[in-house]
C-alpha cells in the first residue's frame, strides 16, 4: 500500500489517518468535534475522503450500507460522548448483521474515565455501553497500541466473522506529537475446514434425497462457488434476508428469500439433508431426522439453533472449492423433490407477489432503462415495503444487491444506507425504497445525499404512519392509536432539499420516476401512496 | 393517591388484559404521570394498550433520541420527572444519548422499554431486535439499569426508580421489560414510591459556614443545577448577606436575573471566575464546578463552602473548606436562620444605590464586555429577543454559538428552569425536542428554541412532532453554512476545513413542507419581532435568519 517507507512526525489522532489508509481506507464518514479533530488532520494529509452526515446515526448506516454494498469495512468517525453514543444502535445493528465497521472516536482524558467530573462531553461511562453490541470497544494510550487496534480490527474482518469495532483515543492524547514509520496492514487469511469434514459433506450429498441450501449472509462472498455447487449437484437454494441473491434469483433452481419465520417454507421442514452456508437458521423448523452440515467462519454458529451433524468450519469459498473437487460423478437432486422445493417457493411468493410485484417490477425496469446492463442495489428498513415487498417481490441476481436491516429491524437505515451504497459503487445503480415512517427517523440525511449530489432514487411508500403496529394492536385487541402519522408535505420537503420530486400513482409513473431520478445529478423523492397503490394497475 | 384495580379495569377486555402493561400504566398514574414521549412498536404494546383508558397521553416522537430530549425538557419545567417508552432493541438505544444527557445534566428522566422475550439472553440468536446486552450499555448512562422479571416486579422498580429520581441527585433510571412479562396475567397491586429522607445538615458544619460568612467582606454564592429546589433560600441569603450570586448554566435564572445582586451565567469568562477567586467565603451550591461550565478555568478560593445533595461532589474540582452534605433548601434554611436579621455581614457592607452596588453594577457591564468579545455575533438576536418576548418565556439551546455565546450571556432570566441546556453532555439536536417537551408541560408559556443550523438538523424530524400535537413553538434557526464552532478550531490548528461547510437546506421552505410556519428573518431585530408574533399562532414557526 505505501510505496515509500518513510518515517512522519504527526500527532496521534492524525496517525490513526494513516494506519487507516494502510488498511486500504479510501472513504470515512462523520462529525467533526471538539475532541476529534486531529483525526481530520490526518484525513485530509492521506487524502482519506470524509462525507459528512447530519446526524452520528447517518454516518454508522453509511458506512454499513457501504460495507455491504462492498464488502469493504466501513469507517466512521464520530466525536466523544454524545457524538459516539449516537452511533450506538448503528453499530448494534452491524453486530447483529455482521457488518465489518470501525468506530473511532475520542475518549475521556487518560485517568478520568468514570469520574463524574463534569468535562465537556462527559457521560457516565462512554465505552462499556459500546462493548455490549461492538465485537471490541478499545480504549488505546499509545502509538503501538493505536496501530495494533487498528490493524488487529481489520485483520480480524479478513479472517473471521466481520462484527463492528471501536477504537478510542483519550482526548487529551488526540494531538500528542509521535513520529516513525507508519505500521504496514496485518494480512491473513481464514482457516480452512479439515478435509474429512469436506469428505462427509460429500458423503451426505450422496446419500440423500431431498437436500436442500439454506445460503446466508456468511455466503455472499461465495456466490460463483455456490452457483458452480448447485450447478454440479441441483440442489435447490433457498437464502436468508442477508444472503438474497447469493444465488441469483432467476436461476432454475432458486427458491427465492425466507420471509421473516422461515416456518413458511415447507421444504426446510421436509429436507433430509440442509447445507447451511453462513446461516444463524434461526426458528427452521429443522426434523430430528434432517442431517445438517452446517458452513460457518464463527465457530459459536456452528452449532446455534441446530445441531450440526457435520460441522463445516472456516472460510467458505475455500471449503466450497475443496467440495469442488470431490464433486463430480455425484449424483443430482431428485428432479420431483426440486420441483416441490421450487413450487412451494412459488406459493410463499404469490401473497407478497399480489401486492408488492408489480411494484418492484416497475423499479427494475425504470432502472434498466436508464442504466442497461447495470444491476440495482436496493436498500431496504423496517417497513412493510422492504421485509413483505422487496424481500420477496424485487428478483435480484447477485449479492450485496438488497441491504437491509435484517433481525435487528431498527428504523432509518435505507436512506443513509444508500448514500454509503452509492459512494461504495459508482456506476451501480442505487435505489432506497422504505416507509414513510422509517424515512422520518433519518430525513436529515436528505441534505447529505442533496450535498454529495446523489443520482438517487428514494421510494416512499406511504401508508399514513406506522402500519406494521397499527395491524400488530388490533390484531392485540387494542384501538390503534399513536400510530397515524402527520407526514410532511413530501414536494416542498425535497425542494427545500433541493431535491426533485415525483409522485407515483401507477407502475408506468414509477418506472419513468425511477428512470429519471437515476440519471438526475441529485436525489429525488418519489411517493407512492397507500391509496393509489390500492388500484388495478398495481395487480 | 391510590388506585383501585378493580375500578380502572373498566372494560372486561381491559381486566382480560391486566397484565404487566397495565402494572406500567397504572404505576405510572400512581405517581402523577399524565403524558409519555415515546414510539409504539411490536413489543411495547401491552403498556400502550392501557395509556389511553388510565388518561396518560402519548407523544409519539419520529425518533426516540426526540423522546428523550422532550422527557428532560418536561421534567425540568414540569417539576416532575420525563417518562420515555420505547421498544425493544434499536428503539432503546436511539433514546441512550438522551439517557446520556440526562444523567451528565442531573434530570429525573425515566425510560421504560419492552425487551426480548425472557431467557433470550446473550444466546445471540438472531430473534427480532436481538440485543447483547442492552441493561449493561443502559447501566452505563443513567443511575439504575434494572429488568423486571415479572408483572409485581413492574410496578416494585418504577416505585423505586421514583424514589430515586426524587431524592437525591436526579439522574435517570432505565427498566427493561421482557415483551413476555408485558403480557403475563397480573393480580397485584400498584406498588407507591416511599418518603425517603434526605441528609440533614450536619451542625457543626452548619454553625462553621455560619460563622465564615458572618465574618466575610467579600462573600459570593455560585448557584448551580442542585440549587433550582432552593432558590427562595438563595435569595434570602444573597440578600441577607448582600452576596452576589453568579450561577452556571443549569443554574441559570435561580435568582432572577436582573436582581441587583445577580451575576448572570457569565461563570465561564476569566473575569468572572477571577472575582469568584478573590471572595473569602464563597458559596457553592448544587454544582460540580465542572469544566463544561469552567472553560479550562479553576475556582481557586480558599474559604468555600459547598452544600450538595451528592456527597461525590462535596470537594469536586475544587477543594471545600466546609461541606455540606445535605438538600439545598434545608442547608441554606438552617445557615439563614443562624444569620439572623441582624447580620454582621450585611450591615458591614453598603445597601443598595451605594457604592458597592454601583461596583457590582459596573462588574456586571464589564462581564457583558467580556463576553461581547467572542460573542459580539449573538448580542443582538438575544438582546432583541428578550425584549419582545415575554418576561417568562422559556428558552432551550444547543450546542451552538448562539447558546453557549449568546443566550447564556445575553438573555437574563427571571427564574430558574427558563432556559432549558446542557452545557457538560453539549449534545447536538436538543433545543427542538426539549422545547416540545417544556410546551406539553406548560402549554400557556410561550417556549422558543435558538439554535444554530448543525444542530436544528440532528432533530428536524420533531418539527412534525411538533405540528402533528399542534404546539405553538418558536424555532430560531441562526444559519451560519455549518458547524463554526468546529471550523474555528480547526483554524486554530492549522487543518484546512474538512467536514464543516454544510450544504444548508431551504430552512424555511422546510418548515413549511413540515406543516409549520416557515420564514425567513433579515436581521436580529426581523427575528426578535416574528417570534413575537409567532407565538399567538396555533402551531409551530421556524425562523431562519443567515448571519
Ligand atoms: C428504532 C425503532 N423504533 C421503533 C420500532 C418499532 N417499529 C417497527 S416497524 C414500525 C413502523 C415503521 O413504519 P413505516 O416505515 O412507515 O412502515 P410500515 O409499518 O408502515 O410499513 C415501528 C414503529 C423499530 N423497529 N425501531
Ligand atoms: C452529537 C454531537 N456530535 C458532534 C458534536 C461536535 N460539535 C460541537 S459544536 C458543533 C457544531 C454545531 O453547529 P451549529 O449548531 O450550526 O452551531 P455553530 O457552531 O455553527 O454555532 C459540532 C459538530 C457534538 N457536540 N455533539
Ligand atoms: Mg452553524
Amino acid at each position: 500500500m505505501s510505496e515509500q517507507v518513510k518515517s512522519e512526525s504527526t500527532s496521534l489522532g492524525a496517525y490513526a489517518a494513516a494506519c487507516l489508509r494502510e488498511n486500504g481506507v479510501e472513504v470515512v464518514f462523520g462529525i467533526p468535534g471538539t475532541h476529534n479533530i486531529e483525526i481530520y488532520r490526518g484525513l485530509t494529509r492521506h487524502e482519506i475522503r470524509h462525507v459528512l452526515t447530519r446526524h452520528e446515526q447517518g454516518a454508522v448506516y453509511a458506512a454499513d450500507g457501504y460495507a455491504r454494498a462492498s464488502g469493504r469495512p466501513g469507517v466512521v468517525i464520530a466525536t466523544s460522548g454524545p457524538g459516539v453514543t449516537n452511533c450506538i444502535t448503528g453499530i448494534a445493528n452491524a453486530y447483529a448483521d455482521s457488518v465489518p465497521m470501525l468506530v473511532l472516536s475520542p475518549g475521556a482524558p487518560v485517568g478520568q474515565e468514570r469520574r463524574d467530573l463534569g468535562f465537556l462531553h462527559e457521560v457516565k461511562d462512554q465505552r462499556s455501553g459500546i462493548a455490549q453490541f461492538a465485537a471490541a470497544s478499545i480504549r488505546v494510550e499509545s502509538r503501538g497500541a493505536l496501530e495494533q487496534a487498528i490493524n488487529g480490527a481489520f485483520l480480524s474482518w479478513r479472517t473471521g466473522r466481520c462484527r463492528p469495532v471501536h477504537i478510542e483515543i483519550p482526548s487529551d492524547l488526540m494531538g500528542s506529537p509521535t513520529k516513525g514509520v507508519v505500521a504496514p496492514a496485518w494480512l491473513g487469511s481464514a482457516p480452512v475446514a479439515p478435509e474429512g469434514q469436506i469428505g462427509a459433506v460429500l458423503a451426505a450429498i450422496q446419500n440423500a434425497r431431498r437436500p436442500l441450501i439454506v445460503a446466508g449472509g456468511g455466503c455472499v462472498e461465495s456466490a460463483a462457488e455456490l452457483r458452480r455447487l448447485v450447478e454440479a449437484t441441483g440442489i435447490p437454494v433457498v437464502t436468508t434476508m442477508a444472503g438474497k441473491g447469493s444465488l441469483s434469483e432467476s436461476h432454475p433452481l432458486s427458491c427465492g428469500a425466507l420471509a421473516g419465520s422461515s416456518t413458511e417454507f415447507p421444504p426446510i421442514a421436509s429436507a433430509d439433508l440442509i447445507l447451511a452456508l453462513g446461516t444463524e437458521l434461526k426458528s427452521a423448523p429443522i426434523g430430528h431426522e434432517t442431517i445438517v452440515a452446517r458452513f460457518d467462519l464463527d465457530p459459536t454458529q456452528l452449532n446455534k439453533h441446530h445441531r450440526a451433524a457435520i460441522p463445516v468450519l472456516g472460510e467458505l469459498s475455500s471449503n466450497l472449492r475443496s467440495l469442488l473437487t470431490t464433486l463430480p460423478g455425484t449424483r443430482r437432486a431428485d428432479p420431483d423433490w426440486q420441483k416441490r422445493a421450487l413450487d412451494s417457493a412459488q406459493d410463499c411468493r404469490r401473497s407478497a407477489e399480489d401486492k408488492w410485484a408489480v411494484f418492484h417490477e416497475a423499479i427494475a425496469l425504470g432502472a434498466k432503462n436508464s442504466a442497461p446492463g447495470k444491476e440495482l442495489i436496493i436498500t431496504g428498513d423496517s417497513s412493510q415495503v422492504s421485509y413483505q415487498g422487496t424481500l420477496q417481490a424485487a428478483v435480484i441476481e447477485s449479492p450485496r444487491r438488497f441491504l437491509t436491516t435484517d433481525g435487528y429491524a431498527t428504523l432509518g437505515y435505507a436512506v443513509p444506507a444508500a448514500i454509503g451504497a452509492s459512494l461504495a459503487s459508482k456506476g451501480i445503480p442505487v435505489v432506497a425504497v422504505l416507509g414513510d415512517g422509517a424515512f422520518m427517523f433519518s430525513v436529515q440525511e436528505l441534505a447529505t445525499a442533496s450535498e454529495l449530489g446523489l443520482p438517487l432514487p428514494i421510494v416512499i411508500y406511504d401508508n399514513g404512519g406506522y402500519a406494521e403496529i397499527e395491524q400488530n394492536m388490533e390484531e392485540a385487541g387494542i384501538a390503534p392509536f399513536a400510530i397515524k402519522l402527520n407526514r410532511p408535505d413530501y414536494f416542498a420537503l425535497a425542494s427545500a432539499f433541493h431535491c426533485e420530486y415525483y409522485s407515483a400513482a401507477t407502475p408506468t409513473e414509477l418506472e419513468a420516476a425511477i428512470g429519471d431520478a437515476l440519471t438526475d445529478v441529485r436525489p429525488s423523492l418519489i411517493v407512492v401512496c397507500e391509496a393509489d397503490h390500492q388500484n388495478t394497475s398495481w395487480r | 393517591m391510590t388506585i383501585d384495580a378493580a375500578v380502572l379495569a373498566t372494560t372486561p377486555s381491559d381486566i382480560e388484559h391486566r397484565n404487566g402493561g397495565a402494572a406500567v400504566a397504572e404505576t405510572l398514574l400512581a405517581h402523577d404521570v399524565d403524558v409519555i414521549f415515546g414510539i409504539p412498536g411490536t413489543h411495547n404494546l401491552e403498556i400502550y394498550r392501557h395509556l389511553v383508558r388510565l388518561g396518560i397521553k402519548p407523544v409519539t416522537t419520529r425518533h426516540e433520541q426526540g423522546a428523550g430530549y422532550a422527557a428532560d425538557g418536561y421534567s425540568q419545567v414540569a417539576g416532575k420527572p420525563g417518562v420515555v417508552i420505547t421498544t425493544s432493541g434499536p428503539a432503546v438505544l436511539n433514546a441512550m444519548v438522551a439517557a446520556g444527557t440526562a444523567y451528565a445534566e442531573s434530570r429525573p428522566v425515566l425510560i421504560i422499554s419492552s425487551g426480548l422475550p425472557s431467557g433470550t439472553d446473550y444466546l445471540d440468536g438472531g430473534e427480532l431486535h436481538d440485543t447483547k446486552d442492552t441493561l449493561a450499555a443502559m447501566a452505563s448512562m443513567t443511575q439504575w439499569s434494572v429488568r423486571a422479571r415479572t408483572p409485581q416486579e413492574v410496578t416494585e422498580s418504577i416505585a423505586r426508580a421514583f424514589e430515586l429520581m426524587l431524592n437525591g441527585r436526579p439522574r435517570p433510571v432505565f427498566i427493561e421489560i421482557p415483551c413476555d412479562v408485558l403480557a403475563e396475567a397480573w393480580e397485584g397491586d400498584v406498588v407507591h414510591a416511599g418518603e425517603l429522607s434526605t441528609p440533614k445538615p450536619e451542625q457543626t458544619a452548619v454553625k462553621q459556614a455560619a460563622e465564615l460568612l458572618r465574618h466575610a467582606s467579600r462573600p459570593m454564592i455560585i448557584a448551580g443545577g442542585g440549587s433550582r429546589g432552593a432558590d427562595g433560600q438563595l435569595r434570602q441569603l444573597a440578600e441577607r448577606l448582600q452576596a452576589p450570586v453568579m450561577t452556571t448554566c443549569n443554574g441559570k435564572g435561580v435568582l432572577p436575573e436582573v436582581h441587583p445582586l445577580s451575576l448572570g451565567a457569565h461563570i465561564r469568562l476569566p473575569g468572572a471566575q477571577a472575582r469568584l477567586n478573590q471572595s473569602d467565603a464563597l458559596v457553592v451550591v448544587g454544582s460540580e464546578l465542572s469544566d463544561s461550565d469552567l472553560w479550562e478555568g479553576k475556582i481557586t478560593a480558599t474559604n468555600v463552602i459547598r452544600i450538595d445533595i451528592a456527597a461525590s461532589q462535596l470537594h469536586l474540582n475544587a477543594p471545600a473548606l466546609v461541606a455540606i452534605h445535605a438538600d439545598a433548601a434545608e442547608a441554606l434554611d438552617q445557615i439563614n436562620s443562624l444569620l439572623g436579621d441582624d447580620s454582621d455581614a450585611a450591615d458591614a457592607r453598603d445597601k443598595p444605590g451605594t457604592k458597592a452596588q454601583a461596583d457590582l453594577d459596573e462588574f456586571r457591564k464589564s462581564l457583558i464586555e467580556e463576553a461581547r468579545v467572542d460573542g459580539e455575533a449573538w448580542f443582538e438576536l438575544n438582546t432583541q429577543l428578550r425584549k419582545v418576548l415575554p418576561e417568562n418565556s422559556i428558552i432551550t439551546g444547543d450546542s451552538s454559538q448562539v447558546t453557549y455565546m449568546g443566550t447564556v450571556h445575553f438573555f437574563p432570566v427571571p427564574t430558574k428552569n427558563s432556559f432549558l441546556y446542557m452545557p457538560r453532555v453539549a449534545t447536538l439536536g436538543y433545543a427542538v425536542p426539549a422545547a416540545l417537551g417544556a410546551k406539553v408541560a406548560k402549554p400557556e408559556a410561550a417556549v422558543v428554541a435558538l439554535l444554530g443550523d448543525g444542530a436544528f438538523m440532528f432533530s428536524v424530524q420533531e418539527l412534525v412532532t411538533a405540528v402533528e400535537q399542534q404546539l405553538a413553538l418558536v424555532v430560531i434557526v441562526v444559519n451560519n453554512g455549518g458547524y463554526r464552532e468546529i471550523r474555528d478550531q480547526q483554524a486554530a490548528r492549522g487543518i484546512p476545513p474538512v467536514g464543516v461547510d454544510l450544504h444548508v437546506p431551504d430552512l424555511a421552505a422546510l418548515a413549511t413542507a413540515i406543516g409549520a410556519v416557515g420564514e425567513t428573518a433579515t436581521d436580529a431585530t426581523d427575528a426578535a419581532e416574528r417570534a413575537r408574533v409567532a407565538l399567538s399562532r396555533s402551531g409551530p414557526t421556524v425562523i431562519s435568519l443567515d448571519v
